[in-house]
Formats: C-alpha cells, sequence, structure tokens
C-alpha cells in the first residue's frame, strides 16, 4: 500500500460518499463543488474513488443480473425440454417413416390390388322404409350396413342365414358386408351362393363383386370370367385393363 | 412490468441512477427476451445472448449515470440498441479470429475511431473487476450493501450487530483495500 500515493482521509471519504449518494443539500452540494473545482488534487482524488464506487456498485448490479435472469432460467429449462421432446418427436417420425416405407415396399398394392380399389365401391344396400315389411331383423341388420357398422349386420344376418341358407338376398348383402370389410374369400364364398338361385335379382352384381374379390387375391383368370357376366359398362372397362 | 413501461424516461433514469432494482429488473425482463429472439436469428445461443445481454445492461445503466442517455430517448430502446451493437460486435470479433486464422492477414476495423480511449477504459474496468473479485467477502457485501443496495448505516449496523462506528471504519478500510488491489492490478497488468 505505501508504493502509491496514500489513500484519502476518513473524513474525506465520507463527504465522497454523500456527494454520490446524493444525500448533500444543495447548499452542501454547490460549495463542495466549487471546492472540487479549485482543487486539482481533491479532483483527481475523487475521481479516482468515484471509479472504486463504481466498480463496487456494478459487482452488486452483476449480482443482482443473476437474480433478474432467473425468470428466464426456468423458461430455458421448458425450451430445453421443449427442444428434447421434438427431437424425440423427430427421431420417432424418422423411424416411422422408414418403417413404413419398408411396409410399403413389401406389402405395395399390386396392378390388380389398384384395380380393386379403384373399382370397389360397397353396394348401397337396399331401402329401409319402416312399415313395408315383416322382416324386421333383415332389416334392422341393413341399417348397420348403411351405416357402416358390418360386424353387427354379419352377426344379424348370419343368424338369419341358420333358417335359411340359400337366401340368396341374405348371402348377396353378407358377401357385401364382408368384401367391405377387406376379406375377399369369405365374400366370394357368399356371392357364390348367391348365384345358386339361378333367378337371383342380385346375379349381376354378384358376378361383378366375386370379379372384384377375385381381384382383390389377385387371380386376373377368375376376374375375367366373372367381368364377362356381367357386361355392364364398367364391367366392360375394367375387362379391357385386365386383359391389357 | 407494465408499470416500467408506462414509466417516463426521467422515472427510469432516476430509479437507474438509483440503483432501484425493481425498475431495472422490470427492464431487464422486458428487453431481454427481444434480444435473445434477435440473437437466436443470428447465430447465437442462449449463454451468448446472457452474457452480451448483461455486459449490455452494465454499460447502459454506467451511460444513464454519467449522464450520456440523450433527453427524451428511450432508455429501453437504448439497452436495445446497446445489446444489439455488442452483438453486431461478437460476431465481427469472432469472425475476425477466424480471418486471422485462416490467411494470417489482420483486417482493421475501421468503425471504430476512439478505439484507444476505448481500450484504456476497458483496462482500467478490468482492474476495478479483478480487485473487486480479490476483495474478501466481508468487504465486499458491506460495500454492496452501502454501495449498490443504499442500505442505511442503521440497517448495516444491525446486520452485522457492530456499533456505527465500526461499521464506518470497516468501510473505509475495505476501500482502501479495494483501491490497493485495483492499483496493483492496474501497474503489474
Amino acid at each position: 500500500m505505501d508504493k502509491y500515493e496514500n489513500y484519502i482521509s476518513q473524513e474525506q471519504q465520507e463527504a465522497f460518499e454523500r456527494l454520490l449518494l446524493d444525500q448533500m443539500t444543495a447548499e452542501e452540494k454547490a460549495s463542495f463543488m466549487k471546492k472540487l473545482n479549485a482543487d486539482s488534487m481533491l479532483k483527481k482524488q475523487f475521481e479516482e474513488f468515484k471509479e472504486l464506487f463504481f466498480a463496487v456498485e456494478e459487482a452488486g448490479l452483476r449480482n443482482s443480473m443473476e437474480s433478474f435472469h432467473t425468470t428466464f432460467k426456468a423458461g430455458d429449462r421448458e425450451t430445453t425440454a421443449t427442444k428434447n421432446k421434438f427431437y424425440w418427436l423427430q427421431i420417432a417420425a424418422s423411424i416411422l417413416i422408414v418403417l413404413s416405407l419398408g411396409v410399403w415396399f413389401f406389402v405395395k398394392p399390386s396392378p390388380n390390388e389398384k384395380l380393386f380399389q379403384h373399382y370397389f365401391t360397397v353396394d348401397p344396400g337396399l331401402p329401409t322404409v319402416m312399415g313395408t315389411t315383416n322382416n324386421y331383423d333383415f332389416y334392422e341388420a341393413m341399417v348397420d350396413y348403411k351405416q357402416g357398422k358390418y360386424d353387427i349386420a354379419i352377426r344379424k344376418w348370419e343368424k338369419l342365414l341358420l333358417e335359411n341358407q340359400h337366401n340368396d338376398t341374405v348371402n348377396y348383402f353378407l358377401g357385401s358386408a364382408y368384401l367391405a370389410k377387406g376379406n375377399a374369400n369369405k365374400a366370394i364364398g357368399f356371392f357364390k351362393t348367391t348365384l345358386h338361385t339361378d333367378t337371383s335379382i342380385f346375379s349381376k352384381e354378384a358376378h361383378y363383386y366375386l370379379a372384384l374379390g377375385a381381384l382383390k387375391n389377385n387371380n386376373t383368370e377368375q376376374a375375367i370370367q366373372h367381368l364377362k357376366m356381367v357386361a355392364d359398362e364398367k364391367s366392360e372397362e375394367l375387362l379391357k385393363k385386365l386383359q391389357e | 412490468m407494465g408499470n416500467a413501461l408506462q414509466n417516463t424516461t426521467i422515472q427510469l433514469v432516476t430509479a437507474f441512477k438509483n440503483n432501484d432494482q425493481k425498475v431495472m429488473q422490470a427492464v431487464y425482463q422486458t428487453v431481454f427476451p427481444k434480444f435473445r429472439s434477435h440473437v437466436f436469428k443470428n447465430n447465437g445461443d442462449e449463454d451468448q445472448a446472457k452474457d452480451v445481454f448483461q455486459e449490455s445492461f452494465i454499460s447502459c445503466w454506467r451511460n444513464v449515470k454519467n449522464n450520456k442517455l440523450k433527453e427524451n430517448s428511450n432508455l429501453e430502446a437504448y439497452l436495445f440498441t446497446i445489446a444489439k451493437n455488442k452483438w453486431t460486435d461478437y460476431l465481427r470479433s469472432a469472425h475476425f479470429k477466424k480471418t486471422i486464422a485462416d490467411n494470417g492477414v489482420i483486417v482493421m476495423r475501421s468503425n471504430y475511431e476512439d478505439h484507444a480511449d476505448e481500450h484504456e477504459m476497458e483496462k482500467k474496468l478490468n482492474a476495478l473487476h479483478t480487485a473487486m473479485e480479490q476483495l474478501g467477502g466481508a468487504c465486499k457485501k458491506l460495500l454492496i450493501q452501502f454501495y449498490f443496495d443504499r442500505k442505511s448505516m442503521d440497517e448495516i449496523s444491525k446486520d452485522l450487530q457492530l456499533n456505527s462506528a465500526s461499521v464506518r471504519n470497516k468501510k473505509y478500510r475495505c476501500m482502501e483495500k479495494l483501491r490497493a488491489l485495483a492499483m496493483k492490478t492496474k501497474h503489474n497488468g
């Protein structure tokens, strides 16, 4: 400490402090400033003290800023957590894409499958007007069928089938329901039974759906045979495509 | 925070001069998110945003105390501008280092006319900063309570369980020590 100029007196320091802490009265301040401007040594000492004073304040502000920043620290953690969450989601999404591509590669639709999808529409079913029939159970199932509740419709119609195994209408709609569900083999069985009734009003449709069922099973030959039995515009168009 | 936004510049300036921590906190928390977005958009991360912003806050606060803020200027906008400029400077300096490393050519920075003054000032502040770091915990706490927190002698005496004469003497000795440390650093560095 002796190497440098002596430090100011305690009284001097306290006077400087009072000025910097704005604790002087206007009069006091004016007289102090006058003295300061007249005395270059005092002025130098004051400037030096001011720097030290500011350094202390700055250290205080640095401490305080850490607490000002704590709210952002909490926010940061959230951000990081969100980032991590998205990071994992991204990985999960990538894996999913790779898997989907793999699955698609192995089960990608065959040309016949594509034709099936293009030409298949679910049979709209029969109108269900209350009171026009006493075959209540059949039409109740028809309501389910029309609502896309194929499993319920199938259960109800299969019950009816126990009483009358060769009913073309029940067989036809059971076939339709199974095909709508994507079960071509079961559907084919029921459509074939429909055709056992020679004069069935559903024979044309049954052949068309049999052709589609065959397509779904990738059996082009059988699909062609059935289409030849239908002979309407849509069937001929599909037939052409199959024969190409 | 809303009140701080409505405060006039004069009120904010007075609050900064008196180290009003509530007001400073409000300003800090209003401006930092804006600056952070700016840093994120300009190749920076959270830690860099915090460091540069705190340095900027110190600069802003110091300039306000030295009456460098022009009348009628918005303190928050002023703080944001300082921070933005410091960020640009930070990016340039990183690029500057890279340029030297890549081709050994030193690119002159022409947009800093008073660079020498700035450097001298920085050196002085660093010496003081180092001195504060070297000052013992008890001295540091006492001085901060007086000069930054602006606590009264009564409060501090009570806190330290000492009479006011002892506290005054302690404060004097601590400042003397701080000055000695700062001079040592300045002369050696």
